[in-house]
């Protein structure tokens, strides 16, 4: 069964992580994984490990990656089959409905046993993962008269030229896989290929769906490298603010403390602040549950705190009017800065003054800009709640 | 009842106790400055907003410091001072900050009261001496009211102007959801920047181009190590045309608020720039990207291009033809240009090498001094190769008397060559030659033989240094970096879907 592993390899795996072209033909069974099982030679290849190696370097100087082993050819499976449903002709397939949900199943199945136990194997999940967020599409887009033509990654027929009611335009357009609409089935598949990957999850936080789990990869933020890996990540996006809140209000679920409930912050807008949690599958709950005993998000709040000092250093923090989230997890975001005395022993000393007296001056500047942006009530919880959960949520 | 702090001034008082309050023409009693305290930044932003759209910011930031002070019982709170002048002054600061729910006063050097209002129509002054306020520092700064006093001790000064160009821009709804359906069209009836990103500007050009869309535009790289982007003006652009082009992703249109400042359509900048002329400083054009996030600084005011070499246009497959490439020498009515054999000698200026001796000019360059080699250009005519050079001057040789090569070429009149033991016959002025062959400032004539019926004119742009074109270019090789991965890691991944067959999923079976 060596050929059809290795064409899997040269024709995704390896495109995929060196920057060529994947073609999708058809959708990989159990079947195709009963035939793989076992041999995983081709991914043990010296191409392929350079690649994957390439890879892990745009992350940390030294990347923290696993073997290869059969759970990352099952994860490989999965993203094959979820790129392969937005193909734009699956309509024109013979198959019944309960073919589709074969496969569907078939899928998910791969995604959900493709689940990281190790640091090293989160590191793993992050290389497949992460080429699919930088994956793109180039779209043909044919403007007629009545409607725009677009042809999801595949060439325009050569004839519609010919037609009358083609008016005036056609070109390309370059969109990210992950960012463009997708069909249904890969909205369904899309937040188990991030639990999968909880690293990739974890930097993409405005963009990835579904909640993964905080615990393995909390543990390799203790790790220097990867916390500035994804520190700098998230100061490299616009929406840096966003993610930070995302990101919060994950911890916030894991210490029990969620938006809305019980124990969560209080709600300063009655109207706007009444949010529940975003729904988490049944399929995963226990999983979650199981993961979170061993969640220590220490790091990650230092990860958070962090941020706010390097943008302050970028001097990118707009000071003004028009936030453009009123959330209570964006506030509470802005409120990290303020809680620094009471989780320097924890999360340890950013070293502020090392910086300069000109960086202490800004850093001051941004904490007492930030104290406009939190209300008294949500300080004084941050103090009295949140902060004595982490500590307590770190020792456990 | 506790003791009020301030007294109301009477009809006609010309003494105060508050030192540096005055009566103006009015006979209200102002200070020589104005304060205001804001709370917040977003209250002094406001401020600001609203003072743009009725005056200019301009003057207002002469005279303006905008400080951060914290209070004695704790708390901070944003400190404007500026000049005070009048009462008329004081009046409109107080009715704009009113608006943002601060509190204007009046007074000079570090204590203010406040200012008249309608009760007191000529003002306030203090009840008791400037000394029972008690100690004034230098950082501080001491706001009376009726019943209380409030100290501020500044901490931080902070720039206006920096302050302004940090705003946030605020989302602002397309009237219509439609440009077109806008009767003023957002603002671009007139003038429209469009900001085009590298990959699409060939594209966007040549299909404003078809639809007859009056159009300039400047290659700008807004980011280090990134291909230009285009910035296209657009005058008088239709309304459908705005609609297509805000609707594609990678084009950005702007509204010029002012000569050097242009805000996205669809968000506003806080300030209205256009009486904020001090807060673009230089002559930088700023762009104001709402959807970015950014602001784009343009060095230098834009020098735009016309739209007509903006659009790619396809070669002429006619193949070109040599005689069309010459100018002829205009013909005098009567008699025209000639040649005519001279015993005259002349310092050559140039040397004429006929095409199969080309192989040898390499050898030049060993033979001729650097001093002289720098001064040497090279012009490949049809004829062959016309080396120019310097004529020697104090005693020193010029390179052509030194070239062993080809024919010599003097100098009949000023950048006009003839062949050596020959003149332009008749012997019109020197300056009339050039005019008669129609020579521009920089460009030569030359008559490449005897026999020739005409010049070759020769422009600028075709001559090169002798050693730039002797020596042959030396591409350097591209380091060959060993890398591990067999691929390049620097693109991004694409995917391409397939045809799909219809038995795509025959036999396709699940586990078990």
């Amino acid at each position: 069964m060596g050929a059809p592993l290795d064409a899997f390899v040269n024709d995704f795996v390896l495109p995929l992580l060196g920057g060529g072209t994947v073609r999708l033909k058809k959708p990989l069974s159990a079947q195709d994984l009963e035939s793989f099982r076992g041999d995983i030679g081709p991914l043990t290849r010296e191409d392929v490990r350079a690649a994957r190696v390439g890879c892990g370097h745009r992350r940390v100087e030294r990347p923290l990656l696993a073997e290869p082993d059969v759970l990352e050819m099952v994860f490989w499976m999965g993203l094959h089959n979820l790129l392969f449903f937005d193909h734009p002709q699956l309509g024109q397939v013979w198959a019944s409905d309960a073919k589709w949900r074969l496969v569907e199943d078939t899928t998910a199945s791969f995604l959900d046993r493709a689940q990281p136990d190790s640091p090293s194997q989160v590191v793993a999940r992050d290389l497949a993962m992460e080429a699919v967020v930088r994956l793109l599409r180039v779209d043909q887009i044919v403007e007629t008269r009545d409607a725009d033509l677009r042809y999801f990654g595949q060439a325009a027929p050569r004839g519609i030229g010919l037609f009358e009611s083609v008016a005036f335009l056609q070109r390309e357009e370059t969109v990210n896989w992950l960012t463009f609409r997708h069909s249904s089935p890969t909205e369904r598949l899309l937040p188990r290929a991030f639990r999968a990957s909880p690293l990739t999850a974890l930097i993409h936080a405005d963009r990835a769906t579904g909640r993964p789990s905080l615990g393995p990869v909390s543990s390799l933020l203790a790790d220097p490298s990867y916390a500035r890996a994804v520190v700098y990540a998230w100061a490299g996006s616009e929406h840096w603010d966003l993610i930070g809140a995302a990101v919060l209000e994950r911890v916030l679920d894991d210490l029990s403390l969620g938006i809305g409930s019980e124990r969560g912050p209080p709600s300063v807008e009655p109207g706007n602040a009444e949010r529940s949690p975003p729904p988490v599958e049944p399929a995963t709950e226990e999983l979650l549950a199981l993961d979170s005993d061993d969640s220590k998000p220490a790091p990650l709040v230092a990860a958070l705190v962090h941020l706010h000092i390097l943008k302050v250093l970028e001097m990118k923090t707009r000071a003004g009017l028009g936030a453009p989230s009123s959330s209570p997890a964006w506030k509470l975001f802005f409120g990290l800065p303020l809680l620094l005395d009471l989780l320097g022993p924890l999360l340890g000393d950013p070293a502020i003054q090392a910086l300069g007296a000109a960086m202490e001056g800004r850093w001051t500047e941004y904490r007492s800009f930030v104290r406009g942006i939190v209300s008294r009530d949500e300080l004084r919880w941050m103090r009295d709640t949140f902060a004595p959960a982490l500590t307590q949520g770190n020792r456990s | 009842m506790a003791q009020s702090l301030l007294e109301p001034v009477a009809a006609g008082q010309t003494r105060f106790r508050l030192h540096g309050l005055f009566v103006d023409a009015r006979g209200v009693a102002v200070g020589r400055e104005i304060l205001v305290i804001f709370e917040t930044i977003d209250r002094l932003v406001g401020f600001l907003g609203a003072y743009s759209e009725e005056m200019s910011l301009d003057e207002l930031f002469l005279s303006m410091t905008l400080e951060t002070g914290r209070r004695e019982g704790g708390g901070r709170a944003f400190l404007l001072r500026c000049r005070g002048g009048d009462s008329y002054a004081v009046e409109r600061i107080r009715r704009l900050a009113s608006v943002v729910q601060s509190v204007t006063y009046t007074g000079a050097g570090s204590i203010f009261v406040l200012p008249r209002d309608r009760k007191t129509p000529f003002g306030f002054d203090l009840a008791n001496p400037a000394e029972t306020v008690g100690a004034v520092g230098p950082d501080d700064v001491v706001a009376v009211s009726e019943t209380y006093a409030t100290r501020l001790r500044v901490i931080d000064r902070l720039d206006p102007i920096e302050l302004v160009q940090r705003l946030s821009m605020r989302p602002q709804p397309i009237p219509g959801d439609k440009i077109g359906n806008d009767p003023e069209l957002c603002g671009l009836r007139e003038m429209a920047l469009v900001l085009v990103s590298p990959g699409l500007s060939s594209r966007i050009t040549s299909w404003l181009w078809r639809r007859q869309v009056s159009m300039a535009g400047i290659r700008l790289s807004l980011r280090d190590g990134e291909s230009g982007s285009l910035l296209l003006r657009l005058r008088t652009p239709p309304g459908r045309i705005l609609d297509i082009l805000e609707a594609i992703p990678g084009v950005e249109l702007f509204v010029p608020v002012s000569a050097r400042a242009a805000v996205q359509v669809g968000w506003r900048h806080p300030i209205h720039l256009a009486s904020a002329n001090a807060c673009l400083p230089g002559d930088e054009m700023y762009l104001f990207r709402g959807r970015a996030d950014r602001v784009e600084r343009i060095p230098g005011s834009p020098k735009f291009v016309d739209g007509t070499y903006l659009v790619e246009h396809e070669l002429s497959t006619r193949p070109p033809d040599d005689e069309e490439a010459r100018l002829l020498a205009p013909e005098i009515s009567t008699v025209s240009l000639s040649l005519r054999t001279t015993t005259v000698a002349r310092e050559p200026s140039g040397v004429l090498i006929a095409w199969s001796q080309a192989s040898m000019v390499g050898g030049l360059l060993y033979l001729l001094p650097p001093s002289v080699l720098r001064n040497c250009e090279f012009v490949a005519l049809k004829e062959g190769i016309l080396v120019l050079s310097e004529r020697g001057s104090g005693g020193s040789i010029g390179a052509s008397a030194m070239i062993p090569l080809g024919r010599r070429m003097v100098e009949a009149a000023p950048g006009v060559l003839v062949p050596d033991g020959h003149e332009l016959w008749p012997r019109v002025r020197p300056q009339l030659v050039r005019e008669l062959l129609g020579l521009e400032a920089e460009e030569l004539a030359v008559y490449p033989d005897e026999d020739a019926a005409c010049a070759i004119r020769i422009p600028a742009a075709q001559r090169m240094p002798l050693d730039a074109r002797a020596v042959r270019a030396s591409a350097p090789v591209l380091a060959e970096v060993v890398s591990e991965a067999a691929v390049s890691l620097d693109t991004d991944p694409t995917i391409t879907n397939e045809r799909l067959g219809r038995f795509a999923l025959w036999r396709y079976r699940g586990e078990g």
